[in-house]
């Protein structure tokens, strides 16, 4: 009965990899991330560098450790920013009568009709492509969607009579929803919150990729795709490599989320 | 004696409907005030009024000493499922900011009150019977001391043989602490058994207000007459055929 | 006889829901099933039904009109079921579809609504009603239409009236007990309150931990209760006499054993004042007292 989801575990293991590299990335990179080395440019995978070289001799295990790290970071970031304004926001929205919260819900539609890549170029327009930027542009579509699974979420909770029994405790309506709310409806939002990594990962990928995230030289895996994308035909593996980092990085997500739904949902 | 709850002219609107067209009522100190009504007549927006959840639309409610807590009908919801059991027995003593040690005792004295084992305090709603839930929302609305107890039917979801349980720890929260009490429910009986004074709620007003021995005797109001004529008295006919 | 049981049980992987039951309703005959939380009353009603989780197995013989439901296909149990054998649940709005109006709700069963809603004392526009627009009774009344809509010759009624206010719940016990007898129905009512029941039904059912502890007529054994447990519940129910105001009540202490509990001797051994030591050595049979009356209990009141 306790036999883990293997979808869980498969998951975990997709993102274990990656993450302990970002993670390493912080301490030690084999090579210097942005050190050129003209006479062993466009190398292919081999013992010394195991993601061989691209066309300045930068070790592309070294960028991919430094660009997972600005990609997970900004993901994490973006979610993070998402869930931190959307989740209380749904709550509020869930508390409130119908008709004062209506203008709320309209705002929530509102942003939710913006494609991240509409707001992320907006961005880009005032402030110059940066990390902070594809951060808001992510965080600012994701607002929405944990609005609408706190809000759904948090409706039958506050009906309960044990959110009555704690006003009547004393507690204020912070203390009711950090103390009572969050917890009940905690699940869902883990889960969404894995799959919304997931759609950041790629998001981010594809801002950067667009020119609108991270600028160069910080390697992340967006910019790699991009920087490399020439290349494609005389070293594929400066294509293939950050590509599968990023399918790896979803995947996990998705699976993690996945088998998260089922485990908690009971 | 000066009246714990007063409850002057209260009126309340839901959905463009009139629930509630006036409530005047008092409950004096000790005293167990029953609340009977069909379903439909107010009686659980009137609880909610008088527990300071919802705002009236109109008319004053005065509460003469501070603290009213509550005791609800299904002790499934009334307990949060991710909190402890001692956790939630001392969440008023945790909003007024008593400290832990103090509060560990005063949890454990609360549940002992109600007849749990200091056993069950680490574990979870989720692994208790109903009438160990329904006794956990009574130790939490006692250990703040109230001045006022609503409960709003706190035995008809409870087995017969745990109603009689509840219904003597209520009995004994007036008798030793001097508890007053508003014991809304349809439950005829019970509210016979634990009522000194039995008010009747019909279309939104309390039609019938009477001493329960009066009231169940001479019932004056029609709305009255016809929820205590309901239901035959069902041992009487089934011993008599 | 319409519906006989004889060493009725169930169980579900190692757990043992129902065992010996031994019972029988004739046709316009009432039975009532009492007992607490856990003491089988609801898990029988269902087993009946055929409406136990996947998984549980039905034991000894459950007769209705001669047809062994235990043995039954499922296609020919899904025949029987709200045709010839029927069920009204406790909770009314949960039973009925939110999104078919009253009176195709009814129509659907395979009865005519209209004569059916002034059946059970509703006005003939109620059919046009959604479910969420009508009151308590009236759901209950809309159910027990649809569940006598097929005039099944068994109905099974769980805790039909207990949620509903005392006026509403008189109303509607006095619904089943006359369809009963206009339609010369079975009448199987549930209950965890003797004293709800005792007016309604003929006959009492004591059910306890899954297993029958005592049965006999309403009266004789509301007045003479044979089994400590029986004579328990009966104090409990306020609804059976009056005890003085604002006195502490008698009350059973405890909780019954699960299913998961196999301890040898008499389930009610733990509770029980009346218990000796060879209580706890073996489950005491049902027995016989007379011709009407039988109780599981080695020292009967």
């Amino acid at each position: 009965m306790n036999r883990p989801d293997p979808r869980l575990l498969l998951g975990a293991t997709c993102l274990a990899g990656p993450i302990a590299l970002a993670l390493l990335s912080l301490a030690w990179t084999p090579f210097a991330v942005n050190g050129l080395d003209i006479a062993h440019r466009l190398l292919p995978p081999d013992a010394a560098h195991p993601f061989g070289t691209d066309g300045f001799g930068r070790d592309l295990l070294s960028r991919s450790m430094a660009g997972l790290r600005a990609t997970i970071a900004t993901a994490l970031a973006a979610t993070g920013l998402g869930a931190a304004i959307g989740i209380p926001l749904g709550i509020t929205i869930a508390a409130s009568h119908e008709r004062r919260s209506a203008p709320l819900r309209r705002l929530a539609d509102l942003v939710f009709a913006f494609p991240p890549v509409l707001t992320a170029a907006m961005l880009a327009a005032l402030w110059g492509g940066s990390a902070a930027g594809a951060v808001v542009a992510i965080g600012a579509f994701d607002v929405p969607v944990f609005a609408r699974i706190a809000a759904a979420a948090a409706l039958p909770v506050l009906a309960q009579d044990f959110i009555a029994a704690s006003r009547l405790a004393g507690r204020g309506p912070l203390g009711v929803l950090w103390w009572h709310i969050l917890p009940n409806i905690a699940a869902p939002l883990i889960v969404q919150a894995s799959l919304q990594a997931g759609i950041a990962v790629l998001a981010e990928a594809g801002l950067t990729y667009l020119g609108f995230g991270l600028p160069p030289p910080a390697p992340s895996l967006g910019g790699m795709l991009k920087d490399y994308q020439s290349a494609l035909g005389a070293a594929p593996w400066l294509v293939l490599i950050p590509g599968a980092l990023v399918t790896l990085l979803v995947l996990g997500c998705n699976l993690l989320g996945d088998g998260l739904r089922d485990r908690l949902a009971r | 004696m000066n009246a714990v709850l007063t409850l002057r002219g209260i009126t309340a609107r839901r959905g463009g409907h009139d629930i509630l067209r006036g409530i005047d009522l008092d409950i004096a100190p000790a005293e167990t005030l029953g609340l009977i009504g069909a379903s439909g007549a107010g009686k659980s927006t009137l609880a909610r009024i008088v527990l300071g959840l919802d705002r009236p639309d109109g008319g004053q409610r005065h509460l003469a000493a501070a603290g009213v807590q509550a005791v609800f009908q299904d002790p499934q919801g009334s307990l949060d499922p991710t909190h402890s059991i001692a956790r939630i027995v001392a969440e008023p003593l945790a909003t007024r900011r008593v400290r832990r040690p103090e509060r560990a005792r005063r949890t454990l004295a609360a549940l002992e009150a109600v007849g749990l084992p200091a056993t069950l305090a680490t574990q979870r709603p989720g692994s208790l019977s109903g009438g160990q839930r329904q006794r956990v929302a009574i130790a939490r609305a006692l250990i703040a001391d109230p001045a006022l107890l609503v409960a709003d039917e706190p035995v008809s979801a409870l087995d017969v043989s745990v109603q009689a349980q509840v219904l003597n720890l209520l009995r004994d929260a007036r008798r030793e602490r001097g508890l007053s009490m508003l014991f809304i429910s349809h439950d005829l009986a019970a509210i016979r058994h634990l009522c000194q004074r039995v008010a009747v709620l019909h279309d939104g007003r309390i039609v019938e207000c009477a001493p329960a021995e009066t009231l169940f005797a001479t019932p004056r109001h029609d709305a009255t007459k016809a929820l205590l004529t309901g239901r035959p008295l069902p041992a009487d006919a089934a011993l008599g055929r | 006889m319409l519906l006989e049981l004889d060493g009725f049980g169930a169980t579900l992987g190692s757990l043992t829901l129902l065992r010996g039951i031994d019972l029988s309703l004739s046709p316009g005959d009432s039975l009532a099933l009492v007992g607490e939380s856990g003491s089988g009353k609801t898990t029988l009603a269902l087993a009946l039904m055929r409406l136990l989780p996947e998984g549980a197995q039905l034991h000894g013989h459950a007769r209705l009109d001669g047809t062994d439901l235990t043995r039954l296909h499922e296609a020919d149990m899904r025949r029987l079921r709200g045709r010839r054998i029927s069920m009204v649940f406790q909770e009314p709005l949960r039973a009925l579809d939110p999104l078919m109006r009253a009176g195709r709700q009814i129509a659907e069963a395979g009865g005519d609504p209209a004569a059916l809603l002034a059946h059970v004392g509703l006005s003939p526009q109620t059919a046009r009603a959604w479910p969420h627009q009508l009151s308590g009774g009236q759901r209950q009344r809309v159910l027990i239409a649809t569940a006598i809509a097929a005039r099944p010759a068994l109905l099974i009624a769980d805790e039909a009236s207990t949620a509903l206010d005392p006026a509403t719940q008189a109303q509607v016990l006095a619904l089943l007990d006359r369809l009963r007898a206009e339609h010369a129905m079975g009448l199987l009512l549930v209950s965890h309150d003797l004293g709800l029941v005792a007016a309604t039904a003929a006959r009492l059912a004591v059910l306890y931990a899954g297993r029958l502890v005592e049965t006999g007529p309403t009266a004789e054994l509301l007045a003479r209760p044979a089994h400590p447990y029986t004579a328990s519940l009966a104090a409990c129910s306020l609804h059976l006499r009056t005890p003085p105001p604002d006195t502490i009540l008698p009350t059973l202490p405890g909780l019954p054993p699960g299913p998961a509990d196999t301890l040898p001797g008499c389930r009610f051994a733990s509770r029980c004042p009346r218990a000796e030591p060879d209580c706890l050595e073996a489950e005491p049979p049902l027995a016989t007292l007379d011709a009407t009356r039988a109780v599981a209990c080695l020292h009967p009141l």
